[in-house]
């Protein structure tokens, strides 16, 4: 007999944000829970006078991480290895303050690299991490940035790619949206706005924009009970002007006010959280894209190679990628009534972005044996939901 | 549990003439790549697209490319669904 939580469930719903780290997020609730593998404050890295450059609680919501930090594939090795590129080196974690140093040449300002947030600043996340179940060791697929690394949680793979050029043709694994449509299920992406659009351009949008919806579709699907299988939602990118006035970004991707991304992921909870039958019958999961260039204290891992090959043109470390180490550990959120309040997923359980379609995969399609390397061997989370009685003391969030 | 208040930012937050980031130039880049009719697609052309300048414009070329796609996709679409059915009346006539 499956868990009652398990067998209750009917939908799954992924909210990816931008460019923040385990740590600059969560880092700060080990103080209060030392099972989550946060910070204890001791953490460091050499700035480039060869001081030591501490975590600090001093991050800010907006105009602290300007210059964007890099978290190109170079800037993430020399981030991870700090300048190390002997055959066996290891990942210390000790390059993130030398590679922002790289881009401002101001040494006071490369420190702020090693910020993080309290947790009275955050109050969404930290709360749903704490009411819901945090994992220890959710790492981005690609030490690089923002498209490769979403392509895993669309695909299982980015084909190759550890950059932000994916002109890939979608010729050897299908989409989890396509899986889905084939047999039957349902799936959507909703992007906030057409001003926002999608970061999925080349293959979905252009070739399937039947899986796409608004997010004013997502929160109408919610209250009318309308809600496909599995659901990706994508934030606002870019402050624009809309139909109700200002509308401000709410990735939380540096520079853009993080505070609203906040209320993003708390009105994304709501929707679900408001419709009783809804949300006994939805697992969502809130996570990051990757890690922004921002600092995390846990070396990624060596992981299953992908079958690719990224050249060392496409890496720009004179170096081919394998796709045999994965990318910086990022916050991620599951979010069930079904889940223990207080939930620390151990650090022995890795997951990554191609955690996402395979979890997809085995829910609701059962073993599919066409699909990437690195999907088939990841880990899946749905057994995170443990509980026989469904949770009456979910925390509600006020939008001021 | 007790409710929790989750405050706004401050109006000055809104800024849509900041510097556009390498997220949305890379997204406007691919959208103008996608647009284009296949045989004008050409490698190199992607580092030829004029860039934006602020999210307001990265935004305001989005939304008119996004548009253009799905209409695009669309048309498609309809007549892939006319050729099936021209198909089947031929099959039918025989």
């Amino acid at each position: 007999m499956p868990p009652v939580g398990l067998d209750k469930l009917k939908h799954i719903v992924v909210l990816m944000m931008e460019n923040r780290s385990f740590d600059h997020m969560l880092g700060a609730l080990k103080a209060a829970n030392p099972q989550i593998d946060g910070l204890d404050g001791t953490e460091s890295n050499p700035d480039t006078k060869g001081n030591a450059a501490l975590v600090q609680p001093l991050a800010d919501f907006q105009g602290q991480l300007d210059p964007d930090p890099d978290h190109h594939f170079p800037g993430v090795d020399l981030q991870i290895f700090n300048g190390d590129t002997t055959p066996d080196r290891a990942p210390t974690m000790q390059g993130f303050v030398k590679s922002y140093f790289a881009q401002r040449k101001d040494v006071k300002h490369s420190r702020k690299i090693m910020y993080y947030f309290t947790p009275d600043k955050l109050p969404v996340l930290t709360t749903l991490a704490n009411e819901f179940a945090v994992f220890n060791r959710w790492f981005s697929s690609i030490p690089g940035p923002t498209l490769c690394n979403r392509a895993f949680a669309h695909y299982g793979t980015s084909f190759g790619h550890v950059g932000m050029e994916v002109f890939y043709a979608n010729q050897v694994f299908k989409s989890i949206y396509q899986r889905l449509e084939e047999r039957g299920k349902t799936a959507r992406i909703y992007y906030f706005d057409t001003k926002s659009s999608s970061l999925e351009v080349v293959n979905l949008l252009q070739h399937q924009p039947q899986f796409f919806g608004t997010f004013n579709q997502f929160l109408a699907d919610c209250g009318n009970g309308a809600l496909p299988d599995y659901s990706f939602i994508e934030p606002n990118y870019s402050d624009h002007d809309g139909d109700g006035g200002e509308i401000l970004a709410s990735d939380q991707h540096p520079d853009h006010h993080v505070q609203e991304g906040e209320r993003f992921i708390a009105t994304v909870y709501n929707a679900v959280r408001q419709n009783q039958a809804l949300w006994e019958s939805t697992a969502l999961l809130v996570l990051y894209d990757e890690h922004g260039g921002i600092y995390d204290h846990v070396p990624p891992p060596a992981c299953l190679p992908d079958g690719f090959v990224a050249q060392p043109d496409a890496t720009g470390t004179g170096k081919p990628f394998l796709f045999d180490r994965l990318g910086v550990r990022v916050p991620a959120v599951l979010v069930s009534p079904w889940i223990a309040r207080g939930t620390v997923v151990p650090s022995t359980r890795v997951f990554e972005h191609a955690s996402i379609p395979a979890t997809a995969t085995k829910f609701l399609l059962g073993n599919l044996d066409d699909r990437s390397p690195r999907e088939k061997a990841a880990e899946t989370f749905l057994d995170l939901l443990t509980l026989d009685v469904v949770r009456g003391d979910a925390p509600e969030f006020d939008l001021e | 549990m007790a409710t929790i208040l989750v405050p706004k930012p401050p109006k000055k937050a809104y800024n849509p003439d900041r510097r556009a980031g390498t997220l949305l130039k890379n997204q406007l880049a691919h959208l103008e790549w996608a647009v284009r009719p296949a045989g004008k697609r050409k490698p190199d052309m992607i580092h030829k697209i004029k860039p934006p300048k602020t999210e307001a414009e990265a935004a305001r070329r989005i939304a008119a490319l996004t548009r253009t796609l799905i209409g695009q996709a669309k048309a498609r679409k309809k007549a892939e669904r006319a050729r099936v059915r021209r198909r089947g009346r031929r099959k039918k006539g025989r």
